[in-house]
């Protein structure tokens, strides 16, 4: 389920790690975190869709 | 339940219902592709197997969740369903996009018939058959169970979700029953798009509320989220056709 893309779990794994550092050590604006999180997953979402389709069309 | 009440229930019961409808879908190819090769007695005893099976994790670990604290589970829950949404929605996009095939579900019926054809020993066949049946219902009954956790839980939606997902069960069964064909006409990768924008929705909300984030308009914010994961897979299939398009002229 997970293990399908590894590489687009272990990024949105990341982004949540940095958006928990940014959230509860730095304290930084609740806002700006949410912001970082959203922007975040749909780079990770076009990163991933656009990578497979050039390794598929190569 | 009163109008505010429905407010809140309705989209996990709608979330819960259109993705549980697609592995519902799933598992009742297989299990027909069974029935049909081998007859209903191994199709429906694999099948009743993994649904005791099912039952049997439900109740033993179902109590568990209401021990984790809030936030953590909130947290837990919603990276999951990032994780299974984005995947989700990854793979819809491209076959929007017609980079990869869409789901044949009618293609998995002729190819389990083909892998149930061969061997020989009518008993044995039957066992393997049986495990097919409850392997299926098993495997796309976890992802139901888990759909239904991650939709439901930490806000006391667990049983309009599991209500939902009851609804695609009956949906299938129903429809099954009365077609007895692979249900090739479900249109599966609109569904899994839809799905896959709900759960990522869902997965950034409450993974932000797990992190402390209180999103502004509380709820409200779960359409915008839905919105924007919308735009953004709608508009990454239309640029990834693109390339085709240009190719062939």
């Amino acid at each position: 389920m997970f293990l399908a893309d590894a590489r687009l779990s272990l990024a949105t794994l990341a982004l949540v790690g940095i958006v928990a550092v940014l959230s509860l050590a730095v304290h930084a604006a609740p806002l700006f975190a949410g912001a970082i999180l959203l922007v975040g997953c749909f780079a990770i979402l076009i990163e991933a869709t656009v990578r497979e389709a050039r390794r598929r069309r190569r | 339940m009163d109008v505010v009440s429905w407010s809140v229930a309705a989209p996990a019961i709608g979330s819960a219902f259109a993705a549980s409808l697609v592995e519902v879908v799933e598992a009742f190819t297989i299990v027909l592709a069974v029935a049909t090769m081998r007859g209903w007695k191994p199709a429906l005893l694999g099948a009743a197997a993994g649904l005791a099976v099912l039952g049997l994790l439900i109740l033993l670990l179902g109590p568990l969740l209401d021990r984790v604290p809030l936030h953590l589970l909130q947290l837990v829950i919603g990276v999951l369903l990032l994780l299974f949404g984005m995947g989700w929605l990854r793979k819809a996009i491209l076959r929007a996009a017609g980079i990869i095939a869409l789901h044949d579900e009618a293609a998995i019926f002729r190819s389990r018939q083909a892998q149930l054809k061969t061997g020989s020993g009518e008993a044995a066949l039957g066992w393997v058959a049986g495990l097919a049946a409850f392997k299926a219902v098993l495997l796309e009954g976890l992802e139901v169970v888990f759909i239904v956790i991650a939709v439901g839980a930490g806000r006391g939606l667990l049983w309009p979700a599991a209500m939902g997902a009851l609804a695609a069960c009956a949906c299938v069964g129903v429809i099954g029953i009365l077609v007895r064909k692979p249900l090739a006409n479900v249109p599966e990768n609109t569904l899994k798009f839809g799905v896959g924008v709900m759960l990522s929705s869902f997965g950034v909300f409450w993974t932000g509320e797990g992190l402390g984030i209180d999103w502004p308009g509380q709820d409200l914010a779960l359409l915008l989220f839905a919105a924007l994961f919308l735009s953004v897979g709608l508009a990454a299939a239309s640029l990834l056709r693109q390339p085709r398009r240009e190719a062939l002229h």
